[in-house]
């Protein structure tokens, strides 16, 4: 190689920026220097100038080649092209009436750009996207994307270099953090189906989120992704109740029906028995003949039982949602509650207590079958636990203040697991086994006693399960 | 004093005996009919009866044909519906012409307060 063409091609080769030379007659890279060859050392080996261009720019270099003259001004000076982030521009240059193209790197764009485009990508996403920084404890918000602020109804200046405590309850911010480590602990992503926040300006919201542990060097991040499931979930919910309201329903219905049908035939022949044994009564209390006097009671006594509990079976299963409200006494109340579980007590041998001797006169408005229902239902539930547990007793307590009434049912059970607590309420949940219960009870009762304005909760009661139902002596007051 | 007078219809043939057996002793003039049928002919015969007492469903009709008919006549006579129908309500009962409802197996001691009455 002559000693000039060396030189040059050392001058180019100490330049801080990429060189090409390309023949223009086929645009064919004849050189790269070594600042091209390691920054695009990646890349293909770039054999022609047009491998760079898209097709409106070769159409443009075409242009403007061809205008170009062997000596005067270069239209090509004006040409450049991105590469990248790279910009070139080119001159022409002739060599014994050889033309060659140099194109040199002049600068190198600014990666503001994409960082731009990334954001906006981030903000128009549905999700709020969110990225804490975990080298302090605890994480503090490097990032807050459009929706996060929607989602949360946080700006993202506020947010920015803030942690979670600054915004959220201590115990819900305490549960993200503890997600957060275990995902950078573990380095792997997790995915919480439900969880709630209470947002300070929009109060509590349901969302499902990603959690995805990010370390960049020495740094450690959690990226976060949440959607809204507020309205889904209520959604749900409401539907659940729905289908659990509509499957109650339909199953009181076909019980009715039955206890009608069973009632039509039995209270004929029931009342031809109690006639019989009245003449037999009549008789032998002619003839002063005690001994059967005592079983003409005894008879006429099961007579009542029986279409008792034929009717209490027809009151319990009777749809009284459309009742009107009327003004009942607790010994009205109770008595009901009585007469429907003394058949069941009896059987099962379990002892119900009833506490409510100061109350008998109290006066709720209400409709009374509901009630009713639901506390035979707490009472039977109870019944059940007692013979599980062998612990043969129940309560049924009244207790009153100036303007609420109150029944607690304790039974034997020492309290409800934790990790049931909070779907005991739920339609369908049951803990008995399949076909001993719909799981409705609970759900269906405490429906019934929010209908009056009413609450039904569970506590520990003396180490004991209890489940209380608390009313309003009148609805007015409830409704104000 | 003249006896009140009852017209007892229930196709339940013991039934209906027992229950004229239980209101004579208590003093009452009970007359019985043991089909809808019967129990309309003996209105139609112009007997006025102070109290009428019928079952509610019956073969081949029912207290309402019994109700009519007693209306048909002009006879003020009282209606009790007594049923083994766990269905039927008092307001229902009232609304076809009826004055009191009882189910069965009836309480004889409210019956008969109830027939003072009336």
């Amino acid at each position: 190689m002559p000693r000039v063409e060396v030189l040059i091609a050392k001058i180019f080769a100490s330049f801080d920026t990429e060189v090409l030379a390309i023949n223009s007659s086929d645009y064919s890279v004849v050189y790269r220097n070594d600042n091209f060859l390691e920054t695009f050392s990646q890349e293909k080996s770039f054999s022609s100038l047009l491998d760079f261009l898209s097709e409106e720019k070769k159409s443009e270099l075409e242009q403007l080649n061809s205008k170009e003259s062997q000596n005067s001004e270069t239209p090509l000076s004006k040409f450049s092209f991105e590469y990248k982030n790279y910009k070139f521009s080119l001159f022409k240059t002739n060599i014994d009436n050889e033309s060659f193209l140099i194109a040199t790197r002049t600068e190198i764009k600014s990666s503001e750009d994409s960082i731009k485009l990334v954001e906006s990508i981030l903000d128009s996403l549905p999700g709020g996207v969110f990225c804490k920084e975990y080298s302090t404890s605890p994480g503090r918000f490097v990032y807050w994307n459009k929706s996060a602020e929607v989602l949360w109804g946080l700006k993202k200046d506020e947010v920015i270099g803030m942690s979670d405590f600054d915004f959220f309850p201590d115990n819900e911010a305490k549960l993200f953090q503890d997600a957060d480590l275990k995902t950078i602990r573990d380095e792997k992503e997790i995915f919480i189906e439900q969880e709630q926040v209470t947002s300070p300006t929009l109060g509590e919201r349901l969302v499902k989120t990603w959690k995805v542990p990010l370390i960049v060097g020495e740094r450690k991040y959690l990226l976060g992704v949440s959607h809204d499931i507020t309205e889904k979930v209520k959604l749900e919910g409401n539907l659940e109740k729905e289908k659990a309201r509509a499957f109650n329903a339909s199953r009181l219905a076909s019980i009715t029906e039955t206890c009608v049908g069973i009632a039509h035939e039995v209270n004929n022949p029931l009342a031809i028995i109690q006639g019989f044994n009245r003449k037999i009564q009549k008789n032998a209390e002619k003839q002063e003949d005690e001994n059967t006097i005592k079983i003409t009671e005894k008879i006429e006594e099961n007579v009542k039982r029986i279409s008792s509990v034929i009717n209490g079976m027809k009151k319990l299963s009777r749809d009284a949602s459309n009742d009107p409200f009327e003004n009942k006494s607790i010994a009205e109340i109770v008595e009901e509650v009585k007469n429907l579980t003394a058949t069941k007590s009896k059987i099962t041998g379990v002892e119900i207590t009833f506490d409510y001797n100061e109350h008998q006169e109290t006066v709720v408005e209400c409709r009374q079958y509901q009630i009713v229902q639901a506390l035979v239902n707490l009472v039977q539930n109870a019944i059940y636990v007692s013979e599980e547990k062998g612990d043969m007793w129940v309560n049924f307590v009244v207790e009153q203040s100036s303007d609420k009434v109150s029944f607690r049912i304790v039974d034997p059970g020492i309290g409800i697991p934790e990790q049931i607590l909070n779907k005991i309420f739920n339609p369908f949940f049951t803990t008995k086994e399949i076909g001993q219960g719909t799981g409705l009870g609970l759900s269906i009762s405490r429906s019934m006693v929010e209908q009056h304005g009413g609450k039904l909760d569970y506590s520990l009661h003396d180490g004991h399960t209890s489940f209380i139902i608390t009313l309003p002596l009148n609805q007015a007051a409830s409704a104000a | 004093m003249s006896m009140k007078s009852i017209l007892l219809i229930d196709d339940e043939v013991e039934l209906a005996d027992l229950m004229a057996d239980e209101l004579r002793e208590a003093g009452y003039n009970c007359f019985t009919s043991y089909s809808v049928e019967e129990g309309i002919k003996r209105i139609n015969d112009n007997e006025s009866y102070h109290v009428v007492i019928t079952d509610y469903k019956m073969a081949f009709g029912g207290a309402e044909s019994i109700i009519n008919s007693c209306k048909k006549n002009s006879s003020d006579s009282k209606i009790i519906v007594a049923t083994g129908n766990l269905d039927l309500e008092e307001k229902s009962v009232k609304e076809v012409g009826a004055d009191y409802l009882f189910v069965k197996p009836v309480d004889y001691d409210k019956l008969l307060k109830v027939l003072e009455t009336l």
